[in-house]
């Protein structure tokens, strides 16, 4: 019954960015899995939007010949253990309606000129993020005939979030890192993995 | 292996004894050609023939078809179908050879109508194509009621497809979707690639199975180079798969609620889903397992405390997935979802669906059974089945499945074997090859793998089961209401990163 899965979760009381699965003693939380990494980085986030007009960041999404990894990732950010649109990060199914486009895929030749149409129907200035690795510079596919070498074919990306997928966490810090903020972190963050070009 | 059931023959050996006494006059060659597989080469004007007799007599299914440029160094093309002839665990493979200059061949499609999807493939890839009876895309007759296509950029995190649908308004009258626009050529990209390049491409095939390529892959290699793999490998890679398969059906199961509209259940299967990536990540360092399975074994152990950990967090995961599971008896939504896009068993057999979506339509198909590798001989579970073969049918069944990965788990947890994690691949030898056959969760993955001279590979062709899906989600989609559809493609969850490659 659709009233009973909301009541356990409810009653559960498993706030997203609450780690779904905690690790007993003796435990070791792999890489990707930065504990509170969401909540720390969608705050500042949301911070950052605050000081945009609208005070959103509208994100359309163009798959242009990704392997699903990466889709499946930004469909976690939507979910509820991470849930973004709490912090003012929404998805839009049009790019007409985007403040910024996230392209996955290395840009097959089949798809380049579906990618440029819907980079130009994005109201401008919009941003244009490479998610993933072959976004960024092709990955793994880079050297076949069938494809270009990521999301620069169409325009140079404004940011970059490499990863074969990039998790969530690593997405949200690159969208930081675009909004304006070059160190997230003060030593949570390595090396930040989007670059403001 | 082959041998008497019962008075009755196996299908392998009745296919062979079949082909012995009809064909005699066809066969150009045969022999085994690996412990589970016999090879029979024909001419490329009796391939269609045989090969029908083969599907449609003597309990064959296709596995995989397609076409190997030989040209600069035998003037040639060759085409290979191989078939399963479950339930022993036996391939049947047809070879024919074409002449480089004039490759044409009776069209296969007219008897084994699972290999259109291929055949196209081979027409447009290679430019090898059948002499009559080929089948352009978007051949519907004009003026057959209302006609929408959408595509190739969809909106919703779905894949880059063209779909067009031909209706009077309410109900499909015919669906059809055109793939290749995600094609980003990596077998192509593998040739003359080391078997480490060849398993990294594999693995970017696709991001919800990498897994299951990445194993399927690793199993030709290993059959090319005789490698056996050590039993604690081998149950990891029982184990890394059963993962897999619980992660895609949950974020299948969360895509279908979220379609219906059921709102509360489909959040619960996305966290669900969360859950089990996150085990990924654990306990194989990698959310989507890229990089767990290595030819000749495994590259991660899994400890003790880990498993301890796992099986707390999967028995909290069995008892939410079940009351989740719940939202499917909502009187509204099991209205809706009774007879909504039914896939007929004949239909089913006809496009040559492996999988979900052949087990609920009541075809008991299951790689790991019918072709048992990893751990899997040595494991105990249920092939679970449906007859209705609609919506609900398949949804139930990967309720179902989850079930049964998770029995799979416990017992690897209690029986997980010592011993080395993986065995040395050696130098893979020349002008032979290998078959790995890996059931994904949608479905059975085919690798085909050859090695040249230099132990690089020299070819590598992939049937993954969204091969079949796509066009068993067109004819199940006929009849159904429009506003159905998306209810009626979210229980197929069609791939086109696996099919368009």
């Amino acid at each position: 019954m659709n009233w009973e899965a909301l009541r356990c979760a409810l009653l559960r009381g498993t706030p997203a960015g609450r780690d779904p699965a905690p690790l007993t003693g003796g435990l070791e939380p792999a890489a990707a899995d930065v504990p509170g990494e969401i909540e720390l980085l969608g705050e500042a986030l949301r911070a950052e939007l605050r000081r945009r007009p609208r005070g959103v960041l509208r994100l359309a999404h163009v798959d242009a010949g990704s392997c699903n990894g990466c889709e499946s990732e930004l469909r976690a950010l939507l979910g509820p253990f991470h849930d973004v649109q709490r912090f003012g990060v929404g998805f839009v199914p049009s790019p007409r309606q985007a403040d910024a486009l996230l392209v996955t895929g290395p840009v097959t030749i089949a798809l380049e000129a579906a990618l440029r149409a819907a980079e130009q129907a994005m109201p401008q200035p919009g941003l244009l993020v490479a998610v993933g690795d072959c976004a960024c510079d092709g990955g793994f596919c880079a050297g076949s005939p069938a494809v270009r070498r990521g999301g620069g074919a169409v325009r140079p990306a404004d940011v970059l979030v490499p990863g074969c997928p990039p998790s969530p966490g690593q997405i949200l810090r690159a969208l930081l890192a675009a909004m304006g903020r070059e160190r997230v972190l003060e030593g949570a963050t390595a090396s930040p993995p989007g670059a403001r070009r | 292996m082959s041998g008497e059931r019962g008075g009755e023959l196996f299908p392998l050996d009745r296919a062979l004894r079949g082909i012995r006494e009809r064909f005699a006059d066809a066969v150009i060659d045969a022999e085994r050609t690996s412990l589970r597989e016999h090879t029979v080469v024909v001419p490329g004007e009796r391939l269609a023939e045989v090969a029908g007799a083969v599907a449609n007599e003597w309990g064959g299914a296709l596995l995989t078809f397609f076409a190997l440029d030989e040209r600069d160094s035998h003037g040639r093309f060759r085409l290979h179908a191989l078939f399963s002839m479950a339930p022993e665990d036996a391939v049947l493979t047809l070879v024919s050879a074409l002449p480089g200059h004039a490759p044409a061949y009776a069209p296969l499609a007219t008897r084994v109508p699972a290999a259109r999807e291929l055949e196209r493939e081979v027409r447009e890839r290679m430019g090898v194509s059948p002499v009559a009876g080929s089948d352009p895309r978007f051949a519907l007759a004009p003026g057959r009621g209302l006609t929408s296509v959408s595509g190739p950029l969809q909106a919703g995190f779905a894949e880059s497809r063209l779909e067009r649908v031909a209706s009077d308004g309410v109900i499909v009258r015919t669906l059809e979707t055109q793939l290749g626009w995600a094609a980003r050529g990596l077998e192509a990209l593998a040739t003359g690639a080391s078997v480490t390049r060849g398993l990294a491409l594999a693995e970017r095939l696709c991001g919800t199975c990498a897994f299951a390529h990445a194993l399927a892959f690793c199993q030709a290699a290993e059959e090319l180079a005789g490698v056996v793999v050590p039993p604690r490998a081998r149950a990891l890679r029982s184990f890394a798969a059963e993962l897999e398969r619980l992660a895609s059906h949950l974020a299948d199961l969360g895509g279908f609620l979220a379609a219906a509209g059921v709102a509360a259940a489909a959040a619960e299967f996305a966290r669900l889903e969360q859950v089990v990536r996150r085990v990924n990540g654990q306990l194989f360092g990698h959310r989507f397992l890229r990089g767990v399975c290595v030819p000749g074994g495994v590259q991660r152990d899994v400890g003790d405390a880990h498993q301890l950990w796992l099986r707390g967090v999967l028995g909290d995961l069995r008892a939410d997935a079940r009351r989740a599971l719940r939202a499917l008896d909502a009187g509204s939504l099991a209205g809706r979802l009774a007879g909504a896009g039914v896939l007929e068993a004949a239909v089913a057999r006809e496009v040559g669906v492996t999988g979900v979506a052949a087990r609920a339509s009541g075809l008991l198909l299951d790689g790991r059974r019918d072709h048992p590798y990893a751990f899997y001989r040595d494991l105990d579970f249920q092939v679970v089945h449906r007859e209705r073969g609609d919506a609900r049918a398949r949804i139930e069944l990967r309720g179902g499945e989850i079930h049964e990965s998770l029995n799979l788990v416990d017992q690897m947890i209690l029986r997980l074997p010592g011993g080395p994690l993986a065995q040395h691949l050696g130098e893979l030898p020349p002008s032979r090859w290998g078959v790995g056959v890996v059931e994904s969760p949608r479905g059975l993955h085919v690798h085909w793998l050859r090695a040249d001279a230099r132990g690089a590979i020299a070819d590598w062709r992939v049937r993954s089961a969204s091969h079949a899906i796509w066009p068993a989600f067109g004819r199940a989609a006929e009849g159904a209401a429009l506003t159905d559809l998306p209810l009626v493609r979210a229980s197929f969850a069609p791939c086109v990163a696996c099919a368009d490659r």
